[in-house]
Formats: structure tokens, C-alpha cells, sequence
């Protein structure tokens, strides 16, 4: 008898079980077995889109196979393609920090493999993520709500950049590429000798009471020559095999990229003081350029050990290095002094050399233990050094002038060598972890109950070591010194700088500590439609920081800070259909402000101060989410639509103090308050910001076509008491001219309205071949805060467009070639609304490589 | 310093602060000397730095010497020179009378807070490479007047609206002669005598200015710039003096919006070089050929007087009266508040004005 079967096949799809018809049609013959094995690529998109789908947190994942469509050189550039997230540029045009749902950076964290990694930047705990090579990844989470079992300070999001795991099979890969930016095409590249700077100061190297002389300083970093740079050079290699009958994993990678930018612009400098009626008092029109150099190192090793399917062991070493050598080169024309009309004025010429180094070694050692059906067990301990490094940051500085003569015509004046500060700069930061998770999962209820329990201890160290030369010229003829170069430079104070002995114990040199010790306690519970995850985390912070003071002042030498924090978190799943989801999450979180600012730093910048508050709180925040997901090939392959709400208490932000406002609130020379004194700029709390949006991320394939498309809308507000200058009597023109206090609202730094990118690809399986095209568009946002009543600086909206192209050969090869920024978006920052006070370019950067693959 | 400061010197004994070692201090035989060598830009001391609850400083008859030493690193102004004199509380009273200020690294005279009366005193070497010899700042209200200035770096006397105090930075400036300023200064541009900008407010009047760099800078009026506060500055009675076209041609600064007043001596910036010599007792004018101004900025034996025949005499204004905003007091106040003189400069005819 011949019977018809619907043949309904269920494939597990990376370990996940989902009812997924696949055929079911009348099959006219009779089938004895049909075996169909086969797995998902771990690395795909699809797999991707399942772990957001079955995640309690609400996670966007970019997967290992949109990193290599895209041809990413660093993780911050795949940060542009993730819902409600959008990238900081840095100088340059290139990609660094990241506003997670229009929240500055610093209310969000990094982490690399769940574990928190310490900052190499001398002022801020966050770091910029195009420290990280594309090559090192596995994939990346943006987690938008957090669950006990998570570190708390992320009020905007978490950035978790997971690296590559021991695959299954032996594995080895060798990729190489090049590429260039047309920058360097239309122009040449300034550069020095990076090789020349010392890496010491001379304090460092002779000891604090060694008098410097001008022999002590090289000068060859201060000689600036133009060259066309060599093609960009981008290389890493990956090994990994499996030993031991499948026990023991090895995986090691390395990799290597030189790569040259650039940015020409202008930057129109404001006078620290506005005008009466906040009308900006601009003062120099500074023509810029600037060529960089950066060169990354990445060594990642690990390795897996599974004593059987319950126990295993997990070691990984990674270490990333970025060094970038900058020359910024600057003719400044002053709008104030000496000027009739245009091409006149002072002017100064400056050359700046610059090397910034950054590192990171990060070792962790994990244990996964299932005891039993009920019960298993994690822990992880990891151990983290971070350096940051800026030796002998110098500023060539000439002036001159073209000013009116005698005659009527304009005359330049002679070229005069003026004041050079050469800094020396680095900071460690050592961090220990320990952290051990139990699972629970009573049996009573057939495993639906999964009760876990766990602590998190931090312990980080951190030391700022700052050290400035200060020299003056001589004066040899004329007014001054006729400025040849930096060879023939003749130093008052014989020959040397003003201070031998360096200049150490500045507040940028401190010591400081903090340790996080957290526990929480977390119940999941799961029937086939409802799920809810629910719990606590405590977490107390202890901070330490000492920094030498003035003697002048009775405080500021030791600060001790201690504060505990409860921050419970609900999530809510229910399944509408097998298709349809939606998810409802609330969880409260905070942001620590870094340790620099809470120390009593005093900075007098001439005409206004800038000083730390120690006083400053943390903020806290209760964060809502909406979630609704759509899972259907046949309408769309994904879709999610997510609300959200934040409510910020205590966000700190920069303000302007007048003299009499209060600085600190100490009792000191009588009074009962520390005044500010003068002008002083210091970070301080304000009441509450709201912060909410709307998420919309689709995506769609129709035969080879793919669409990634995602929209962002994001609306915040922050009332900030901010200074104003006007008379004291506005119809008195003979009246004072005063500075009072106004409020104003804004959104926060970072937010910008509307964000929204969409990513177009062909693919042809056959011939291996992809196409991608991706546009992202960034809405105006506030690019940084100021102290004055309507003065915030403002970014004008760009859009930027890449392509790439993908073409595997022969199963081993694969070609590939992008070429970024299509679009030239440069950036644009506009004061009150009217006045455009700084451009640049970046241009177009390309790149083309080749990578060799064995599985 | 928290306190108050009261130095009274008189004038056969005046009260002097300098370095103890004679074989430090600047020798007047070498004059006139390389300012690379001269050890009265060396800064031995830091100064007089007032806090911002201070009380009041008074200096009468004092010499004040080597000024401008460097801030150590746990200062606000890690590795700067210091200000000779700093004030930073607006309540206080300043009072600076018949001193002498020889020879700071960079401002003799920082006002950033005070009601002030800078009269009658003589400040020579002022600043080494920037630096002006009375720097008005936010919070300051006061008189000016009455002062020699020699070889000033920068600018001798400024008003500037900076550091957010109130009162608005108030500069009464007149009857001051100031000779050979402006010339160490590596900015061009201005910096050679006087000057209001960022929204500083006041007068300039009577003043006497040779062979200075710039003249009277007053910045402002496209909106752009941070300009002085243009409707409470008023000036006129300034008596220009220069020896080359380059000085001649800038009495009215390049750039800035400062205009010739009918009552100018060399008014605008057409005067012939040598027109209109002012005729000190003892100073040569015009200068001989070769002249170096940069080392040519100390008083020694000269004599400022206005010797009888010179134009300045009987051009001063004089309806106009001093702020007169600190009491007067023999010790705890201005001595004298000497009223706006006939004559255009320090020096008297009637020997009111300038004992020195």
C-alpha cells in the first residue's frame, strides 16, 4: 500500500530547537530512510537572528559573516550597522566611540567576553573600540537591557565583543591586504621622525633632581617633512586544531595593520567669554591638517580543555596594541588683532607631533562545571593591564603677521619662534577579577525554574603620571628669535627649559583604586509561552584616589569614596505565535563618572578655571523596554519594533560656575563654602533627564537581494542652569555689564534625533560572489556642551556610503574590496544655531585583499 | 596670601624687596644690557599672589624687584610664571603708590578682583618675551594715573572683562607717560602701550606715549571680535610720540577701531617722525640711529620732567574726575588721589603728579 508522508524534517539550528516546517508536500514513492544532517554556520546571520530572537536581554548581534561582507577593519566600524547606535569620529573620520540610544559614552561599557576590561585613556574609563581588529571577532552584542547576572553600568548599552572560539575543526587562514586613502592622493602626508621621541622624559630617565638642559630633548621629532605615504598594509593570520581526541583546543591569530588618515578643515576659535546677549566673541581662523599613522598588534591565544561533556577548561591571552603618530599642521590667523581686512592679521604657525600609544593585555582562565541535571557551576578569574602612553607631545609655534604698514600696503612681519611645552604623559591601569556563578534548576518543575546566584569582584589600580617642559625662546634679534627650525632653536634660561626638573606633580599625576564587589540573585522560569526572568544585583563601590594638593589648601590629597547600589531587573517574554513575540524588560542600572574628575584638580586656564568634584554623584537610571518581534520569512525575515524609556537620576554634566557660586562645600577661610572665585567650568548633577525612542530593524532577503534596514528615533531632555552675559540694566547701555544664571533645555550630548541606516546586498552562491552597498545617515546632535545659555556646539547631520565586494575562489580564496565614505561626509559644527565653527574632510579610503582559508 | 598686606615705606626710607645676593641682582652700569642675560627677567620670587577671600594690600614707597618666579606643579598654574601682584577678591582695596616695580617675567600687576588705586610709580623691565604691567580684569574698579612705564613688553596698562566677576572691569587710565614699550613682544599686532577689549569699560586720557610700538588699541565694532565695551570707553588728550614711520604709522593700531581726537598731539597715523619732540629734561629724543629698543627699557638717571618749551605742557584735561573708589588714608587707604592734570603725562609742572 502506498501511502503519502508529509515529510516534516526538524533541523536544530545552532543548538536551538525550533519547529520549522521545511517540506511538506506528497511524497508519490515509497521512502524507507532519509537522513539530512547538516548545522548552520555558527558564524552566520541567521544565527545571529536567533539569539536575538531567544535572548532574555534585548541584544542586536552583528555576526561573523556581516564582518566580513563589510570588509570591517576595527569593531567600531561595525557599530554603525546596530539599531540605535551610532559612532563618534575622531579627527580623522575614523570610527572610535560609540552613543549607545543617544546616551554618551560614558554611560555605557565595554566588555570582552562578558569580562570588563580596563581603560588605557589617561582621563575617561571608557574606551574606544576601534582598538579592536574585525579579525580577533567572533561576533559582537549590543545588549540594550541587562539582567542581574551583568555587570550594572550601563544606562545606554553594552558593547560585548566575543573573540573566536576554539572551532571544531582545524582551521587556518592567512588574509592580506592594502589600501589607501584619496586623501594622499591629492595631497601630501607630514610627518617626523617617530622613531626620535623619547619615551621618557628626563625626569623619568635621570631621576626628580636632575637638571635638564636642551641635549636631553630630541629634535627630530620636531622636524617636519612631506612625503607620500606607502599603501596601507592590513595582515593577520589564524591556526586552530583540535587535539587529544577532541580535548584539548588550540587557536591562536595574530594580526597587523598600518594604515594612513587624514583631515583638512577649519576651526573658528571662540574667546572664552561671550559678548553681552551671548553673542560669540570669535577671536582665530585656524586652517588645518592633520596626517596619522596608525599601526595596530593583536595576539590572541586559546585554548579549550574538556575533560568530558560536564567539565571544561578555557584559557585565552589577548593583547591589542594601537599606536597612532599624528602630525597636526595649523596656520592661525587671528580675527582680532591686527586685522583690516582679509589675509591680514596675526598669525601663528604651529606644528604639533603627537604619539599616543594604547594597550591591552587581558588573560582569563573560566571553568564550566555541570554537576548534575539540576546544578552546574562557572567561574572565571581575569587579570588585565591597560597602558596609555603619550611621550613628548610637542607644539612648534612661530608667529608672524601681515599687518597695514607705513605705505598703506601690507607687510609680513618677521617669523618668531615662540614658547614650546613638551609633555610627557601615561597612565596603567591594572584590573583583577573573580567572578563564580551557580545554576540551579529544580526538578520539581521539569526544569522550567532556573534559579542562579553569583558574585562579581573587581579590583582596579590605576596610576597618571604627568610631566611638562616648559621652554622660552631667546630673544637674539629684533623683537625675538627669527624662527628657522627646531636645530637652530636658542633657549632662554641657558639654553634649556624653564624648569629642569620637570614639572611632575601636577593634578594629571595620581594614584587612585577602586574595587566593585557585587552578588545577585536571579529566578528564570519558562512554560511555552510566557517567560520571565527576574532578580537582583547589589554592587558596592569603594574608591580611593590621592593626587599631591597645594600646599596652600587643607584638603585634597586623599579622597575616599564608598557607595552600594540595588538594581533589580524584570523580563517579561510572551509568545503570540511561533512567529510573533513580545518582550517587556525594566532594569535599573548606573555610571560612575571616571576617577579624574572626582579629584580636587584646579586647572587656571587664564581666564577661567576648570576644576574636579569630588562631590560629584553617580547616576542612576530606570530603563522600560518594548520589544515586539516578527519572525516570517515569507512577510520578512525579521522585524523588530522596540519602545524605550529612561529615566536618568543625577546625570553629571559640564557647568559654568561664577565667582561666588559654591566650588566645594567646605568650611575654609571663614566661610562656610569654598567659592569658585573666578569663571570655572566643573562637573556637576542635575535633577532628572528623560531619555526615549523608538527602534525599527527589518530584515529582508528576496532571492540573492538582501535588505538590512533599521531606524532610530530617540527624543531626550536635560534642564541645565547655564551663564549669560547681557547689562545689568538692559536699557542702560552705561549699565554693567553682568553675568547671571538662565536655564535651558536640551537633549542630551550625543543624542541625535533620527538615526538610520540601510544595508543592500546581491549575493550569488553559485559564483561566490557579494555585493554590498550601506548607507548610514547620522541626525544633528550636540557635539559638546557649553557652559554659556545657548552656545552648545552643535554637528550638522552626514550621511556616509560604503560598498564591498566579496568573491571566494576555488572554496580556498577569497578576494575582497571596499571602498569607505563614498559620499565624502566630512564633519560640520555649527554655534547658535547659525555660525559654522569647524569643517573637515576625511575623503575616500580604499581598500583591496585577499584571504587564504582552510577548514 | 589670606590676609591683609600693609607695606608703608617713605620716601627717603622706602621699603625694597629684592634677592640677598647683590652679585644676583641686575647691575644699572650694564644698562643698557641683553635681556637674554639681564637677571631682572630671572623671576627670584614668585610675587604677591592675594586669594579670593584677601583682604586689603597697601604698598607706598616700596621697591619691588625680580618678580615672576615659576608656579610649582600643585598650583592651578603648574610651571607659569606668577604675577608680580595678583588680586583676586572684588571686595578688597588695592592701593600701589610711589613704588617702584622692576623687572617681572610676565605681569607685574594682575588685577582680577579689587577696587584699586595704582598712582605715581615707576615700573621699568616689565615682562621678558609677554606680560603687561597692569592687567585689568573682571571685578576690578579703579584709577590708573600718574605712572612712568619703561620698556614694557607688552601692553602697559589693559582692560579686559575676563573671569566672569562682577563689578565690569573699570580702567580710569590718565596722566601716565610711557616710553619704549612694546618691542620684546614676539605678537604682533598690538601689545605696544594701551589697550580695552573683552568688554572692558573706561577712560584714557592725558596719557603720554614715546616711541611705543602701538598706540591706544581699542578692539571691536564688526560684532564678531570679543570688542571692548564701545559706549563706556572714552578717550582723547593722548599725546603720540615717534621716531620711524613703522611707530608713527601705528598710532591708531592696525585693525583696531581707536580714532584721532582733535585733542591728540599727533593725532592719527600721518604724523612725521620726530614731529612734535615733548622735550624731557634729561631723555634724547629723537633717538639716534641704531637705536635698540628691547634693551632700552629702564629709567636709570633719565629724567622725565617736561622741560619748559614742550607741547605737553597746559593740554591736560582735567574735567573729569578719578573713580576714587578706595578711602583715603595715610596708612590704612590712598594717600593721595591725585586729581587729572594740566599737564600730559606723570610729571607736573607744579610737581603734583609723579614724585619720582
Amino acid at each position: 500500500m502506498i501511502r503519502s508522508y508529509k515529510l516534516k524534517i526538524i533541523i536544530r539550528v545552532a543548538g536551538i530547537l525550533c519547529g520549522h516546517p521545511v517540506f511538506a508536500q506528497p511524497v508519490p514513492k515509497h521512502l524507507d530512510t532519509v537522513q539530512v544532517i547538516s548545522s548552520k554556520a555558527h558564524t552566520d546571520m541567521v544565527h545571529s537572528s536567533m539569539l536575538e530572537k531567544t535572548s532574555v536581554p534585548l541584544v542586536n548581534i552583528i555576526s561573523r559573516e556581516s564582518i566580513e561582507r563589510s570588509s570591517d577593519i576595527t569593531v567600531a566600524d561595525m557599530m554603525q550597522r546596530v539599531s540605535g547606535v551610532s559612532v563618534l569620529r575622531d579627527e580623522t573620520g575614523t570610527p572610535g566611540k560609540t552613543v549607545i540610544r543617544g546616551m554618551d559614552p560614558k554611560y555605557s561599557y565595554t566588555t570582552v567576553n562578558g569580562m570588563a576590561i580596563p581603560s588605557p585613556n589617561d582621563r575617561n574609563r571608557y574606551l574606544s573600540l576601534d582598538l579592536f581588529p574585525a579579525n580577533l571577532i567572533d561576533h559582537v552584542e549590543v545588549y540594550k537591557s541587562l539582567t542581574p547576572e551583568m555587570a550594572g553600568d550601563a544606562i545606554g548599552g553594552l558593547v560585548n565583543i566575543v573573540t573566536r572560539p576554539v572551532p571544531e575543526q582545524k582551521n587556518f587562514s592567512i588574509q592580506l591586504a592594502t589600501g589607501y586613502s584619496q586623501l594622499f592622493f591629492d595631497r601630501p602626508y607630514l610627518g617626523f621622525k617617530t622613531r626620535a621621541v623619547e619615551k621618557q622624559s628626563p625626569y623619568e630617565r635621570y631621576g626628580p633632581n636632575y637638571v635638564a638642559g636642551s641635549d636631553d630633548f630630541s629634535n627630530d621629532n620636531l622636524s617636519f617633512h612631506t612625503k607620500h605615504p606607502l599603501p596601507d598594509v592590513h595582515g593577520n593570520i589564524s591556526w586552530s586544531k583540535r587535539f587529544l581526541h577532541q580535548k584539548l583546543g588550540v587557536i591562536v591569530m595574530g594580526g597587523i595593520q598600518n594604515i594612513h588618515t587624514g583631515a583638512d578643515g577649519f576651526l573658528i576659535l571662540q574667546n572664552s567669554e561671550p559678548q553681552p546677549n551671548n553673542v560669540p566673541g570669535i577671536t582665530d581662523f585656524v586652517k588645518r591638517h592633520f596626517s596619522t599613522t596608525s599601526t595596530r598588534k593583536n595576539i590572541y591565544a586559546a585554548f579549550d580543555y574538556r575533560f568530558n561533556a560536564r567539565h571544561q577548561l578555557r584559557f585565552y591571552q589577548l593583547y591589542v596594541n594601537k599606536l597612532d603618530a599624528e602630525t597636526r599642521d595649523a596656520v592661525d590667523t587671528s580675527l582680532a588683532e591686527g586685522r583690516t581686512g582679509p589675509g591680514t592679521g596675526r598669525i601663528a604657525i604651529l606644528q604639533r607631533s603627537r604619539m599616543y600609544r594604547q594597550s591591552i593585555e587581558h588573560l582569563n582562565l573560566q571553568g564550566d562545571h555541570q554537576f548534575n541535571q539540576q546544578l552546574s557551576f562557572n567561574w572565571r578569574t581575569v587579570y588585565s593591564i591597560a597602558y596609555g602612553n603619550y611621550p613628548d607631545r610637542a607644539e612648534l609655534t612661530a608667529n608672524t603677521g601681515r599687518i597695514v604698514g607705513a605705505d598703506n600696503e601690507v607687510h609680513q612681519t618677521p617669523v618668531l619662534l615662540a614658547p614650546l611645552s613638551r609633555t610627557w604623559l601615561h597612565n596603567t591601569e591594572k584590573e583583577e577579577d573573580i567572578y563564580a556563578t551557580l545554576h540551579y534548576k529544580p526538578a520539581i518543575l521539569k526544569q522550567q525554574l532556573d534559579i542562579s546566584a553569583g558574585t562579581l569582584l573587581q579590583y582596579r589600580q590605576r596610576d597618571n603620571f604627568y610631566n611638562i617642559y616648559t621652554f622660552v625662546p631667546a630673544i637674539t634679534s629684533g623683537n625675538g628669535q627669527p624662527f628657522t627650525n627646531i636645530y637652530d632653536a636658542v633657549w632662554y634660561n641657558n639654553n634649556g627649559p624653564q624648569n629642569p626638573l620637570g614639572t611632575v606633580n601636577t593634578p594629571g599625576t595620581y594614584a587612585a583604586k577602586e574595587n566593585i564587589s557585587a552578588a545577585y540573585l536571579q529566578a528564570k522560569f519558562h512554560t511555552n509561552s510566557w517567560s520571565i526572568t527576574a532578580g537582583l544585583r547589589q554592587e558596592q563601590t569603594t574608591q580611593h584616589v590621592h593626587s599631591e594638593a597645594d600646599p596652600g589648601t587643607p584638603f585634597g590629597k586623599a579622597i575616599s569614596i564608598r557607595y552600594r547600589d540595588w538594581l533589580p531587573s524584570v523580563h517579561l517574554g510572551y509568545v503570540l505565535t511561533p512567529k510573533q513575540g513580545i518582550k517587556l524588560s525594566y532594569y535599573k542600572a548606573l555610571s560612575r563618572p571616571s576617577l579624574y574628575d572626582i579629584t580636587f584638580f584646579n586647572m587656571d586656564l587664564d581666564n577661567y578655571n576648570v576644576a574636579g568634584n569630588p562631590f560629584l554623584k553617580r547616576s542612576t537610571a530606570d530603563n522600560f523596554d518594548l520589544r515586539y518581534e516578527l519572525y516570517a520569512p515569507a512577510i520578512i525575515d525579521a522585524l523588530q519594533l522596540t519602545a524605550f524609556y529612561k529615566r536618568i537620576e543625577d546625570p553629571y554634566e559640564k557647568t559654568l560656575l561664577s565667582a561666588t557660586d559654591t566650588l566645594y562645600a567646605i568650611a575654609a577661610n571663614g566661610q562656610s563654602y569654598i567659592p569658585a572665585g573666578k569663571l570655572t567650568e566643573q562637573l556637576r548633577n542635575y535633577g532628572t533627564a528623560n531619555n526615549l525612542g523608538f527602534e525599527f530593524s527589518a530584515v529582508k532577503y528576496i532571492g540573492n537581494l538582501g535588505i538590512i534596514a533599521n531606524y532610530t528615533f530617540t527624543y531626550s531632555r536635560i534642564r541645565q542652569t547655564k551663564k549669560f552675559k547681557q547689562r545689568e540694566d538692559p536699557q542702560n547701555p552705561a549699565s554693567d555689564i553682568i553675568t547671571v544664571t538662565k536655564t535651558q533645555e536640551r537633549p542630551l550630548q550625543g543624542q541625535s534625533k533620527h538615526l538610520a541606516n540601510l544595508s543592500i546586498s546581491y549575493h550569488l552562491p553559485r559564483y561566490g560572489t557579494t555585493a554590498q552597498v550601506t548607507g548610514v545617515y547620522t541626525g544633528r546632535r550636540i557635539d559638546e556642551i557649553s557652559g554659556w545659555y545657548n552656545l552648545d556646539n552643535w554637528q550638522k547631520g552626514y550621511t556616509t556610503l560604503d560598498f564591498s565586494l566579496e568573491q571566494t575562489i576555488k572554496s580556498h580564496w577569497r578576494l575582497f574590496a571596499k571602498a569607505t565614505n563614498l559620499l565624502n561626509a566630512g564633519t560640520q559644527i555649527y554655534v547658535a544655531n547659525r555660525m559654522l565653527i569647524e569643517k573637515s574632510n576625511y575623503k575616500r579610503g580604499y581598500l583591496i585583499g585577499i584571504q587564504y582559508r582552510v577548514r | 596670601m589670606n590676609g591683609t598686606l600693609i607695606v608703608l615705606g617713605t620716601k627717603d626710607k622706602p621699603v625694597v624687596f629684592t634677592v640677598q645676593d647683590p652679585a644676583l641682582r641686575s647691575d644699572p652700569a650694564k644698562d643698557p644690557q641683553n635681556p637674554n642675560t639681564d637677571p631682572a627677567f630671572k623671576g627670584y620670587w614668585g610675587g604677591i599672589q592675594g586669594g579670593t577671600t584677601a583682604g586689603d594690600i597697601i604698598i607706598k614707597w616700596t621697591r619691588l624687584e625680580y618678580l615672576g618666579g615659576l608656579a610649582p606643579a600643585t598650583d592651578p598654574r603648574p610651571n607659569k610664571a606668577r604675577y608680580g601682584i595678583l588680586l583676586q577678591n572684588p571686595n578688597s582695596n588695592f592701593v600701589l603708590e610711589d613704588s617702584w616695580l622692576y623687572g617681572s617675567f610676565d605681569d607685574m600687576v594682575r588685577v582680577a578682583g579689587c577696587k584699586y588705586e595704582i598712582m605715581r610709580n615707576t615700573f621699568e623691565k616689565v615682562g621678558f618675551q609677554a606680560g603687561e604691567c597692569v592687567n585689568v580684569k573682571s571685578g576690578s574698579v579703579g584709577d590708573i594715573a600718574y605712572n612712568l612705564v619703561v620698556g614694557g613688553t607688552g601692553n602697559a596698562f589693559k582692560s579686559a572683562n575676563a573671569g566672569g566677576l562682577s563689578p565690569q572691569a573699570n580702567m580710569n587710565m590718565y596722566n601716565n607717560t610711557i616710553v619704549n614699550t612694546g618691542y620684546r613682544q614676539a605678537k604682533v599686532g598690538e601689545g605696544g602701550s594701551l589697550d580695552f577689549e573683552n568688554q572692558g569699560r573706561g577712560n584714557s586720557y592725558n596719557n603720554l606715549l614715546v616711541n611705543c610700538a602701538f598706540g591706544l588699541a581699542i578692539m571691536g565694532a564688526n560684532g564678531s571680535v570679543p570688542s571692548a565695551d564701545l559706549q563706556n570707553v572714552k578717550y582723547g588728550y593722548t599725546f603720540n610720540y615717534g621716531d620711524s614711520l613703522q611707530i608713527t604709522s601705528q598710532f591708531l593700531p592696525a585693525g583696531y577701531v581707536t580714532e584721532a581726537k582733535s585733542t591728540d598731539i599727533n593725532g592719527g597715523n600721518g604724523t612725521t617722525p620726530g614731529a612734535n619732540n615733548p622735550k624731557f629734561v634729561n631723555f634724547p629724543l629723537p633717538v639716534p640711529a641704531g637705536y635698540d629698543f628691547i634693551s632700552h627699557d629702564y629709567a636709570g638717571t633719565y629724567d622725565f620732567h617736561l622741560a619748559s618749551g614742550s607741547p605737553a605742557i597746559g593740554k591736560g584735561y582735567t574735567e573729569f574726575a578719578p573713580l576714587a573708589v578706595v578711602k583715603e588714608d595715610a596708612v590704612y587707604g590712598a594717600t593721595e588721589i591725585t586729581a587729572p592734570g594740566k599737564d600730559i603725562g606723570a610729571f607736573q609742572q607744579d610737581h603734583k603728579g609723579n614724585q619720582h
